[in-house]
């Protein structure tokens, strides 16, 4: 049980990553990116392929070497250029016409499956992983078993939500997104460039994808539809953070993640008791699809309104 | 080479039943449903329990007469969009596609897990075509063709009427000018709702002519490539709110993904690969058309709000 919610707290850090690079595009671009689960996908497997050239090496205590960190910031360079690239040829068009929102979910749907197709094409429909054999797992007590590496992925992922507040609530930049987000012609007239800003978020929103995805191949493992299965989450993650708030698409990550893995544990044993026969571990999927439809019908705005959550 | 035309005629009209239908939904009303998927999955299982033999370990074995099927596949896809209409139709426009999309996603999972409503991943074999004990298993294809055709153009008149009615011109002027139809004292949300209700049940109509034509279906039947991208291609491409081009697009479309298949065979590209260059190739092409032609290759002119505003192409 108590390692459930462990596994909850490692799943709820990869979704905050992705769903984080979703809410920026959100917040400045005002469409909910579908294709966000999909570029995770690919970020790591980019990583997957310089992996392969570069030789991995070895750091004390974690499974994985300087090559998974340089591949890593390799991947984020090269989603980043992607997600750029597609910004400007498909999305940019359309701002500028001030083409309908459907015009924003049909593209980003279409890419969907383009970028799926390539992820297939290239690379097979086989489950991968960055480090070949068993990893090195503590037992604690509790029934908790905690690798080295899961460990490094939520501090981690504490370090970059750390990083990218400062970023947003105490840089010029930053602030400057957060003008155009609410008015974007009056941050225009003070002198904020909204070219610069759309770039920028888009090269964040990038950054914080491949991280995401790599970290996700780290924990778990790579399979082409990743992505796409937590698509769900993220967005939950978004909606009941709050659009754009990034300690609160942080908490509102852990809460998804936990009740991924704690709630569906509980749900189990709860309808074991009763007798119902569900097999609860197919059901992850709809339990996030669950909690984003009671959001979205109770409080669009997200659950961390007048708390410290709020930015 | 009458085999294929005859697979046509059936596949044809399967898309163009869903194409006629989501064109409502998106083309007419202008809701962009991303179930589609889900809908067709639901109404051909609702049709295939409803009139297969019985089998241990699942439910089914009612042994009705089809038209019986296509009524309750119709029933249960439209009570699923209704519900989901219900909760996100009064929300803005994003909450409703991404709900959606969970909604499609969520019932492939059911299927997937629960043995009891379809045997799980193992799908249920066996489905009959009606007609198919009276004429023979060598024009059954042709029969079920034939009347797969009918239903659809049935479904079309059906729709041209509903759509040239009063009913219809206000689907289209919420889709064209969502506020000055509220103004004129119309209920956005009742409207949407009853389109994305008809909408749903032909879809679901759709999915279970699907059912009857493969003989078998499992979850994978149903993916949200075949049933939720393709449709929106032939939407897109028919251009959005005209019946006749959805249906155009849907034979066109399909007989070029079809024939890509025997093309494909004479390139140097492992089979397994196939599926996914046509995927890309579909998806590029979608993604062009409205790069650079977003009215759809035919498009449509304002109908409603001409007069209101300058009489631009109406944008897909």
């Amino acid at each position: 049980m108590l390692g459930s919610i462990v596994d909850g707290i490692i799943l709820g850090s990869i979704i905050t990553l992705g769903g984080l690079g979703i809410s920026y595009v959100l917040l400045i671009q005002n469409y909910f990116n579908f294709t966000g689960g999909t570029f995770f996908t690919l970020g790591a497997y980019i990583a997957f392929a310089f992996l392969s050239i570069i030789p991995m090496g070895s750091f004390p205590i974690v499974s994985f070497g300087p090559g998974l960190i340089l591949s890593l910031i390799l991947a984020m360079i090269v989603l980043a250029i992607i997600m750029t690239v597609v910004d400007k040829v498909l999305y940019s068009p359309l701002r500028h016409r001030n083409a309908p929102f459907m015009f924003f979910y049909l593209t980003a749907f279409g890419m969907l499956f383009v970028l799926r197709s390539i992820i297939y094409l290239i690379w097979g429909p086989q489950l991968k992983n960055y480090v070949s054999g068993v990893r090195k797992t503590y037992h604690l007590a509790g029934g908790i078993n905690i690798s080295p590496d899961e460990i490094f992925v939520v501090i981690a992922t504490v370090i970059i939500v750390a990083i990218v507040y400062y970023f947003q609530y105490y840089t010029k930049l930053g602030k400057g997104m957060l003008a155009t987000a609410n008015n974007g012609r009056l941050a225009e007239i003070s002198g904020i460039k909204n070219k610069n800003v759309h770039t920028t978020v888009t090269i964040i929103a990038g950054v914080l994808t491949a991280t995401a995805g790599v970290f996700y191949g780290l924990a778990i493992q790579l399979r082409p539809i990743m992505g796409f299965t937590l698509l769900m989450a993220m967005f939950f993650a978004v909606v009941c953070g709050g659009h754009g708030a990034i300690l609160g698409t942080f908490g509102a990550g852990l809460i998804i993640g936990i009740t991924q893995e704690f709630g569906s544990k509980i749900l189990q044993v709860i309808f074991d008791s009763i007798g119902v026969p569900i097999e609860m571990g197919g059901y992850k999927q709809v339990l996030a699809f669950l909690l984003l439809i009671i959001i979205i019908t109770t409080n669009t705005q997200g659950i961390f309104q007048g708390t410290f959550l709020e930015r | 080479m009458t085999a294929y035309i005859a697979a046509l005629l059936c596949m044809g009209s399967v898309y163009a039943i869903i194409t006629l239908g989501y064109n409502l939904q998106w083309g007419y009303t202008g809701l962009f449903n991303l179930s589609i998927f889900g809908l067709a999955a639901a109404g051909g299982y609702t049709s295939v329990i409803i009139t297969g033999t019985s089998a241990a370990g699942r439910i089914g074995g009612f042994g009705l007469p089809f038209i019986f099927g296509l009524l309750g596949a119709a029933i249960v896809a439209g009570i699923i969009g209704g519900l989901i209409g219900m909760a996100t139709l009064h929300l803005e426009f994003g909450f409703f596609a991404i709900a959606t999309l969970g909604l499609g996603m969520t019932i492939q999972i059911i299927l997937k897990n629960e043995q009891w409503l379809g045997n799980g991943v193992w799908g249920i074999g066996g489905i009959s075509k009606p007609f198919s004990n009276i004429v023979g298993n060598n024009y059954a294809n042709w029969v079920y063709g034939i009347l797969a055709f009918l239903i659809m153009l049935l479904i079309y008149f059906l729709l041209e009427r509903v759509v040239k009615s009063p009913w219809g011109r206000i689907q289209m002027a919420i889709k064209e000018d969502e506020h000055l139809t509220e103004m004129l004292g119309k209920k956005i949300f009742s409207y949407r709702f009853q389109s994305l209700v008809l909408g749903s049940m032909i879809i679901g109509i759709g999915g279970a002519v699907f059912a009857h034509y493969q003989g078998y279906i499992n979850p994978l039947s149903y993916t949200d490539i075949m049933m939720c991208f393709l449709p929106l291609l032939m939407v897109v491409a028919g251009g959005s709110g005209n019946n006749k081009g959805s249906i155009v697009g849907a034979f066109v479309i399909w007989g070029a993904w079809s024939i890509s298949e025997l093309v494909a065979g004479y390139l140097p590209i492992r089979s397994c690969k196939i599926p996914h260059i046509r995927t890309l190739v579909v998806g590029i092409v979608i993604i062009s058309i409205l790069r650079w032609r977003p009215t759809g290759i035919i498009g449509r002119k304002r109908a409603v709000s001409s007069s209101a505003e300058k009489k631009d192409l109406i944008s897909t």
